[in-house]
This record gives structure tokens, C-alpha cells and sequence, in this order.
């Protein structure tokens, strides 16, 4: 029949594409989140040297799409651990040549990786009663599961600790949950402001803590409360606070993101306006912010510390990751997957 | 129906009955895509709207996995919110998102079908830059009693269950449906989005489907016909996790709705009087208690009124004009709005029709009126030509069209954009169709369609400093062609028959704010070509038909990023049916098998679709004594 030879031609010139020397542990990783039950997450390696994109690298590699919502990566030793959050997975790749080695599965609802030693790493996992679960690095199976707050988000370790975001998820809290590594067990649990999402430890081992704010709303869908947008200090030793209201009740706007500089010595968070640079001993908050415009991801390159800016660009489109120096000034940009959430600097 | 050379008449006497024409479907003759009657709809079995359209023509349609799942269609590479669906004349799209899923219709459930790709906003009003499909309920004044029993078993536990009742007499008709639908759709399907692409079971996709429909007919003194219906139908489906997922899903969506209309028409010998009033209400409830048994939910309900009347007049033998005007009352309590949304919108409209023997021209108007936006007036111009009389017609066909946005784009907390205009744009279309006929005993129907056509304004969510928000981000340019040849020879009571398709579409963004790498590319999920063929044969009181449709590759994003496309298909269907008649019964027992290769394919990225599926039904009907049979 006439009409299949669209279908035979279509497969003759189906080709797999070229695959190069590219070594992904250089350069830029860019976690791009996909659209919601699209499966089109996917990941991008920037070489900043040359400013060559590879988008899809997982995909090009291991010949299938990472999942659907790629929300974050961590790296290490050797191993990249990209959790995929609406495919219930965690994807371990080899960070040099991107070659899957393992599919973590068993979780719920995954959001962020960190490595503790060679023997066991920590996954938050949860939208509502959270848990941290305790991986065994060498079967790669989940060995324990730490009960935390709602809604567990990012993880920091600041000594023998690990600091927990218990961002509430779909349901509501404002705690920090500290771990004790060696017992796997939550040995205090710290009241930071409403939402915690994004954490950063500066060179004094003090644990940042992003707080998005809370909105409550009555029947109508009307806002009957908002609690500001803070960030939050934790003493690492005495679990101490101290707070910064960093956005306003009524502004409208409740942030996500944090990063930290390559010295460890300058936050830079986001809020209403764009990126603001706030040195970690400085006594108030910047009113003006470093970089102008809205973002959906914010990573700091611990080498050099250029501060990348990511914008997704809609529901269709690829994203963009644009690159600033240290002092804010533009140094370059990179088309790159849909939603880009986060950067990744394998080779730190 | 037509009258010689294909024109249209306001009135078929058919003894002493006559049907009168609506308003659409009078202006419309001539340029219909597919028109499907009761036998044809029968005949594909207790299948859904989306199945049955699939059947007869490579549409573009988009199912979001198994039986009872969501299923849109976008027409002429527009979007699944641009192509309204009616009832009896009233307007069935969610004012919530603008589309309809046509899973929710069980073919069972109409008597008549008319697609119209293209259609003007002059005739249809809102959102129809894709086209409209008319679904029709039609009283049978035989005064015989009808009814029918059906039921359909398949693989995946898919099981289906029809009755039906027609009685009454020349002046009362009553006619009731009633169906119910389920299937556990637990198929097995090679996971592609896992490593090592395992073979894994489709779990939590089960759906039940349930609904009733009661019509009365009512002939009046004085010419006058008062129509009523009532559709009832309740449906709830678990969600399953998509492709490449760990756990299975855990989400539930229940929808249901209750529609009534009445319609009261009066003829003399020189116009039709319409009016009639719908009050429709749809409730939809999101539940996902999620694998740790807290969870969300959301609630939807809509209520709309719409009431319209219109006057069509003959004027001498050859020119119709008339004159009408809509009134749309839609209230919403979702709890995303911020509160209930009340609004209404008033249209006028007029059309006049110029009907000589060579020629028919087609004039019309319409002019939406609402508080919420500034509204285009709404122009068309039709001409159709009949170049020789009863084997060759051209026609071409130029329209506007408009979209008001949705009650999500407007009022969603957060995002909604009160401020969003409508939608807009111009389409033309130039058309060809031959007809050849030998001996009344074998026919040939060539048809083309080539057409151009522009959404500017075209709405689009995208993210904000805050939150996402819908804008009117693009202008879309849509080109294409169709073509359709239908054969048929007849011997005696038997005949074969065999119709190949084919549509060529490009639908690209010339003009966007902000993201130029959008520009120039194809429409997501717009197949550039697409094709179908089918067959059937009818010998004595067994009947065979086939299909098969091909559908290119299609880009899932507006950037048209290779990796992330969807592969060309083929998939092929097959129904066989033997039918018995003893006693005033008829008894038809037959078969499907659809996808008969068992093909792997996606129509929505990473939604599984059934392989291959073996379907038996068995239908039991009264039949009328054939000489009081009504047979135009």
C-alpha cells in the first residue's frame, strides 16, 4: 500500500546519533526537570571552556529518556545519583561516560541525594510524613529509613551531621531535622521559618536554610495569612538560630533557591526581583538584588565560582541556563532542557 | 440529505412527517469532513466517540492511554480546545479548560455525526478554528417498537452493556438509552522508558462508565415539534502511573454530568421557527490519596444555561435568510477560582443563502457580546459550484474565527490572566469533489480539501516571576490537505466497499513573544502526515471490514527536538459480524480485533497504549415490520 512507504522510509532513516568522546565529569551537569507526566526530563553538559551544549545525555548514552521530573543530581565519588521524582527512581550513572550502572527504586517520592561515605548515602523522600533513606552504596538497596518532618527537600552536612529541609510537602511544617551519621537516627529537630526548601553550609560550618513562607488561604481561596520568606541560620553545634526576613508578608513572591559561593563566604539567594548577594556575616540583607529577572534554578560553580542562573522558558521550550561571574556581571548562556532546576560541577 | 445537485432543502417530506433542518446543519451541506448515520454508527459497535471517529478518518486524535481514558482531538493542527462539540445544538465543551473528552460518548448514544474541519465562527461560534462535530438525536415517527440489547466482551476485562427502546406513535416518540462500560485495561506493554525496556503489567486503569438518555418527541397542532432530552452519565477512573514509573498510581477521577434540553420548532411552507433552552451541568472531583494514604483532591462544577432562538425564512425559490441570537449563562464553583465565577455572553447572528441550480452562496454573521472582552464580529462566505451537474462540484470558503479563553486561563489561583484577549483568526479553504457513477451499481466519490488558516493570539501558559501564568504568546500558521476517495459497488443486497484517506498538515508558529526557537516548527503532537484505509464487504448476512491508519511521527515539543518525538505508527482493526433474522428478531453476533499486529505506540508521550485486543459482541433487536419501515 502507497501509504507505508512513509512508514519504511521513516525507519531507514532512523539513525542513531553520533556518539562522542565528551566526558560528562568536566564542565556543567543541568538537571532539567521535564513537564509532568511527560517523561522528558533530561540532563545537559555545558563544556565552559568551549561553550558546547550536550542536551540529552542520558538519553544519547543509555538509548532511554531519565524519567519524568528530573529533579536533582549530586555526584560522588564517581557515581552520579540523578533522582527522578515522578518515576519513583534514583538513576546511577557513571559521571564520565553517563553509562547507566543502576536504578534505584522503592521510594515514594524522591527529591535530593547526599553521599555520606563510601558505604551509604541519604535520599529525602515524601510529600507528606518524610523519611531520609539510609542507601547502601554497594547493593544500592535501601538498608534503614529515618523518619523526619513533611515534606523532606534538600540535605547539607555540617560535621557529623546532616541537616534536613522539611519543606511540608503537600501538607505544612517549618523544621529542620538533624541526623546524626553515625547512628542514622534524628538527634534534634530545629524550628526555622515556614517552608524550609533550599540549605547551604558556609566556611564557618553554619547551616543556611532558605525558607519559602507559608500562605493560608480560607475558603474563597482568599490569602487569610502569609508568613514572610526567611533565611535561617543553624549554629551547627548549639542548633541555634538566627533569622532574616528576606521578603515580605503580601510581596507575592516565596523563593526556592540558594546557593553559596566558591569561598563559602557569600549567599545568594533568591527573591522578588531576581538573585541577591548577601555575605554570610552581614548583619541585614541586601535591598537590591545582584541579577535581575526570575529563575527556576540557582547553582554556584564551587571552582570558580560563577553563579548560574537557570529559566525555564515553558511548557514546549528549552530551557536556558545563563552564566555570571562572582560580582553579577553576564559571562554567557546556554540552551539547554526543559525546566532546568539545578547545576551540578562533577569535576569538584 | 441533498436535493438535485446536492443542494440542500429546509424540509424533507418523507410521507407525511417532515424533519426540519437545524440551523448548522442547513448552511453546512456541502462541506461536512465525515457524516456518520445511525447504520454507520451501529456498525462500529459499542465503541466511544473517539473510537468511532478513529474508524472512519486519520484525525489526530490524542488518547491519553486505554479505554476510558481522556481522549481530545485537534483538528487541522490546531489544539484539543479548538474544535467545539454539540448535542442537539448545544455547545458541550468544559468551560473550565475548552476541550471535551470524547471518551465520555458512547456511540450508542447518537444518531446522526457530522464533522466539519474548519468550521466558520459565523455558524458555530466560539472555538472552532480546528472545526465541529455535531452529534445528533433523531425521533423515528414509525410509531414501531424498537429495542435493542447489546453487549460486548473483551480482552482486558473490557465488558460493555447496551439497551435501548424506541416506542410510540405518529405523535409521541419516546426513545432511552441506557449503557454501562468497565474494563480493568490490565495490559502487558514493553516499558521503553525503563533500563531494559521490561515487559510490565498496566495496573490501577481500571474505569466504570455508566449513563442514561431519554428523549421525548412531541408533534404539536399547527406544524409544531416540541424535542426534550435527558443524559445522565457517571464515570469514574483510576490514573495510572505513566511509563517508566516504580510505583504504581494512585490517583481517581470521577466525572459525571447531567444534561437537559428542550426544543419547541414550528414550519409553514415558507420558514422555521427555532427555540429551545440546555441546562448543563458537569462535575469532575481529582482525588490521589498518594502511596502514603494523605493526599489531595479538587473539585469541580460547572452549570451552564444556553438558550438560543432563530427565525429562517424562504424568500421566493432561491435565497434563505435568517436571523437569531444565543444567550450563555455559565457558572463555575472550583475551588482554584477564588470563589464562584458567574458569567454570560449574548450572540447575534444572521445568514442569508443564495440557491440556484449551478450555484449555492452562503453569507453569515454573527457578533458575540460580553463584558469580559473586546469580541470580533464574526464573518463567512461560502460559495459551492456545481462545474458539471451530479459528477463534479468546487467550492471555496472564506471565515474568521475567535476563541474566548477559558475559565482556568482567566480565574486559576494562582496564574489566571483576567486580562487575556481572545484568540483570533482568518481561514480559507478551497474544495473539489467528483462523483462517478456506473450503472447505480458502482460508485467513486474524490474529494479534496486544501486550506490555510491562522490562530493569532494563541494562549499558552508559561512561567512568571511568581507563579505560571497563561499569555497570548504566538500566532499559528495551519496549511494542509486533505483527501478522501470512497469506493462502492452493490450487487443486489450486497456490496464492497473501500475508502482511503489522507491528511497532510503543517502547523507552524510565525510569529511568538519571547521564544524564537519555536518559530517556523511544527505544532506539537501534529502528525504532518497521515493516512487511512478501510474495507468492508457485505454478502448476504455476513459482513467483514477492515481498517488500517498510519500516523507520522509527531514532536512532543515546540522546539521539535528529535529525541524527544514520538515514532510513525501503523495500526491495523479488523470486525467480521453475522447477522440473523427470525420472528421480528435480529440477532447479530461479531467480532473485533483491534490492533491487529500488536504494534507498540504512543499517542501522549509516555502513556501506554493496549496491544492487540479481541472484542466479542452479541446484539438482540426488535425489528420493525420492514414496510412500515421509514425509508427516505
Amino acid at each position: 500500500m502507497i501509504y507505508c512507504l512513509p512508514v519504511v522510509l521513516f525507519f531507514l532513516s532512523c539513525e542513531k546519533e553520533n556518539k562522542n568522546d565528551t566526558r560528562f565529569d568536566k564542565g556543567v551537569l543541568v538537571t532539567n526537570e521535564g513537564l509532568f507526566n511527560a517523561s522528558n526530563g533530561s540532563v545537559s553538559h555545558i563544556d565552559p571552556v568551549t561553550g558546547k551544549v550536550t542536551n540529552h545525555v542520558f538519553l544519547t548514552v543509555n538509548e532511554r529518556p531519565p524519567g519524568d521530573i528530573v529533579q536533582s543530581m549530586a555526584v560522588f565519588e564517581g557515581r552520579g545519583f540523578i533522582v527522578v521524582n515522578n518515576s519513583q527512581k534514583v538513576e546511577v550513572v557513571d559521571t564520565e561516560s553517563f553509562k547507566s550502572l543502576h536504578t534505584i527504586t522503592g521510594v515514594d517520592y524522591p527529591r535530593y541525594f547526599l553521599g555520606i561515605d563510601r558505604n551509604k548515602g541519604y535520599l529525602t523522600d515524601g510529600n507528606f510524613g518524610g523519611l531520609v533513606r539510609v542507601i547502601d552504596l554497594e547493593s544500592m538497596e535501601i538498608i534503614d529509613n529515618i523518619p523526619v518532618g513533611y515534606g523532606p527537600e534538600a540535605l547539607v552536612r555540617s560535621g557529623q551531621h546532616v541537616f534536613v529541609a522539611n519543606s511540608g510537602g503537600w501538607g505544612s511544617d517549618s523544621t529542620v531535622s538533624v541526623i546524626d551519621i553515625a547512628t542514622n537516627t534524628v538527634v534534634e529537630t530545629v524550628h526555622a521559618g515556614d517552608r524550609p526548601t533550599d540549605m547551604d553550609v558556609d566556611v564557618y560550618g553554619n547551616v543556611w536554610v532558605l525558607c519559602h513562607g507559608n500562605l493560608v488561604y480560607d475558603m474563597d481561596w482568599n490569602i487569610v495569612d502569609e508568613s514572610p520568606s526567611m533565611l535561617v541560620k543553624i549554629d551547627p553545634l548549639s542548633f541555634e538560630t538566627t533569622a532574616f526576613e528576606i521578603g515580605t508578608a503580601g510581596d507575592g513572591f516565596n523563593p526556592q533557591r540558594l546557593a553559596i559561593s566558591a569561598d563559602l563566604m557569600t549567599l545568594y539567594f533568591e527573591e522578588a526581583g531576581g538573585v541577591y548577594a548577601m555575605p554570610v556575616g552581614s548583619p541585614s540583607v541586601p535591598a537590591e538584588p545582584l541579577i535581575t529577572g526570575s529563575l527556576y534554578g540557582l547553582d554556584v560553580d564551587p571552582a570558580t565560582g560563577e553563579i548560574y542562573v537557570l529559566e525555564a522558558n515553558g511548557f514546549e521550550t528549552n530551557g536556558t541556563a545563563r552564566k555570571y561571574l562572582p560580582d553579577g556581571t553576564p559571562a554567557g548562556s546556554f540552551e539547554v532542557g526543559l525546566f532546568p532546576n539545578g547545576a551540578v560541577f562533577p569535576g569538584k | 440529505m441533498m436535493a438535485g445537485d446536492g443542494v440542500p432543502v429546509d424540509t424533507i417530506d418523507i410521507r407525511e412527517v417532515k424533519f426540519v433542518y437545524s440551523r448548522e446543519k442547513f448552511f453546512r451541506e456541502g462541506w461536512h469532513g465525515l457524516e456518520l448515520d445511525q447504520d454507520a454508527i451501529r456498525r462500529s459497535g459499542h465503541s466511544t466517540l473517539d473510537a468511532l471517529l478513529a474508524w472512519h478518518m486519520p484525525l489526530n486524535i490524542l488518547d491519553y492511554g486505554s479505554a476510558g481514558s481522556l481522549s481530545t482531538i485537534r483538528l487541522r493542527g490546531t489544539g484539543s480546545n479548538h474544535t467545539r462539540v454539540s448535542w442537539n445544538g448545544f455547545s458541550l465543551n468544559s468551560p473550565t479548560t475548552g476541550t471535551f473528552d470524547l471518551s465520555l460518548v458512547p456511540s450508542g448514544m447518537i444518531d446522526n455525526l457530522k464533522l466539519v474541519p474548519g468550521a466558520s465562527g459565523s455558524l458555530s461560534g466560539n472555538s472552532t478554528f480546528g472545526g465541529a462535530i455535531m452529534l445528533e438525536n433523531e425521533p423515528d415517527w414509525s410509531g414501531q417498537l424498537q429495542a435493542e440489547l447489546g453487549t460486548e466482551l473483551g480482552s482486558f476485562r473490557d465488558r460493555r452493556y447496551f439497551f435501548s427502546a424506541r416506542t410510540g406513535n405518529q405523535n409521541l416518540q419516546s426513545d432511552i438509552r441506557i449503557i454501562h462500560q468497565q474494563a480493568l485495561n490490565n495490559f502487558s506493554f514493553h516499558d521503553i522508558y525503563r533500563s531494559g525496556s521490561p515487559t510490565v503489567m498496566q495496573v490501577h486503569d481500571a474505569y466504570r462508565y455508566s449513563a442514561v438518555m431519554q428523549h421525548l418527541f412531541l408533534r404539536l397542532p399547527g406544524y409544531q415539534q416540541l424535542d426534550m432530552g435527558l443524559w445522565y452519565q457517571s464515570r469514574e477512573k483510576e490514573l495510572p502511573a505513566i511509563m517508566g514509573s516504580y510505583a504504581p498510581g494512585t490517583a481517581m477521577q470521577a466525572d459525571s454530568s447531567l444534561r437537559m434540553y428542550a426544543r419547541w420548532s414550528r414550519r409553514s411552507k415558507q420558514s422555521v421557527i427555532h427555540a429551545g433552552t440546555a441546562v448543563l451541568h458537569e462535575y469532575l472531583r481529582y482525588t490521589d490519596q498518594g502511596q502514603e494514604g494523605q493526599g489531595v483532591s479538587a473539585f469541580y462544577h460547572t452549570r451552564q444555561v444556553q438558550s438560543t432562538a432563530e427565525y429562517r425564512r424562504h424568500i421566493g425559490t432561491q435565497l434563505v435568510a435568517d436571523a437569531g441570537a444565543s444567550f450563555e449563562h455559565v457558572s463555575a464553583g472550583v475551588e482554584y477560582y477564588g470563589g464562584n465565577i458567574e458569567e454570560e455572553i449574548l450572540q447575534f447572528y444572521s445568514g442569508l443563502r443564495l440557491n440556484t441550480k449551478p450555484l449555492t452562496a452562503n453569507l453569515s454573521v454573527r457578533k458575540p457580546v460580553t463584558s469580559l472582552t473586546k469580541t470580533p464580529w464574526l464573518l463567512a462566505g461560502e460559495v459551492r459550484f456545481s462545474l458539471v451537474p451530479g459528477r463534479l462540484y468546487t467550492g471555496a470558503k472564506l471565515a474568521n474565527r475567535f476563541r474566548l479563553p477559558s475559565l482556568n486561563e482567566r480565574y486559576w489561583i494562582p496564574g489566571g490572566n483576567p486580562a487575556i484577549r481572545p484568540e483570533s483568526g482568518w481561514g480559507a479553504e478551497w474544495m473539489t469533489e467528483w462523483h462517478w457513477k456506473a450503472q447505480e451499481q458502482t460508485s467513486l466519490q474524490v474529494r479534496t480539501n486544501l486550506y490555510s488558516s491562522a490562530v493569532d493570539n494563541w494562549i499558552q501558559w508559561i512561567p512568571g516571576p511568581t507563579c505560571w501564568s497563561p499569555v497570548n504568546m504566538k500566532k499559528v500558521w495551519s496549511r494542509g490537505l486533505e483527501m478522501n476517495a470512497s469506493f462502492r459497488r452493490t450487487y443486489g443486497k450486497n456490496f464492497v466497499e473501500t475508502g482511503l484517506n489522507y491528511h497532510f498538515t503543517r502547523a507552524t508558529s510565525v510569529e511568538a513573544r519571547e521564544y524564537e526557537t519555536v518559530l517556523f516548527k511544527q505544532l506539537p503532537y501534529t502528525p504532518e502526515h497521515s493516512a487511512g484505509i478501510s474495507f468492508r464487504l457485505e454478502r448476504k448476512a455476513f459482513s467483514i471490514g477492515a481498517r488500517q491508519m498510519f500516523m507520522d511521527k509527531r514532536f512532543t515539543t515546540a522546539d521539535n527536538h528529535p529525541a524527544l518525538a514520538l515514532p510513525a505508527f501503523t495500526r491495523t482493526d479488523v470486525q467480521a459480524a453475522y447477522t440473523m433474522e427470525r420472528a421480528g428478531f435480529t440477532a447479530e453476533l461479531g467480532g473485533k480485533i483491534l490492533n491487529l499486529f500488536n504494534h507498540e505506540y504512543q499517542l501522549v508521550r509516555s502513556y501506554a497504549m493496549p496491544g492487540r485486543s479481541i472484542l466479542i459482541n452479541m446484539n438482540i433487536r426488535v425489528k420493525p415490520k420492514k414496510e412500515e419501515r421509514l425509508k427516505p
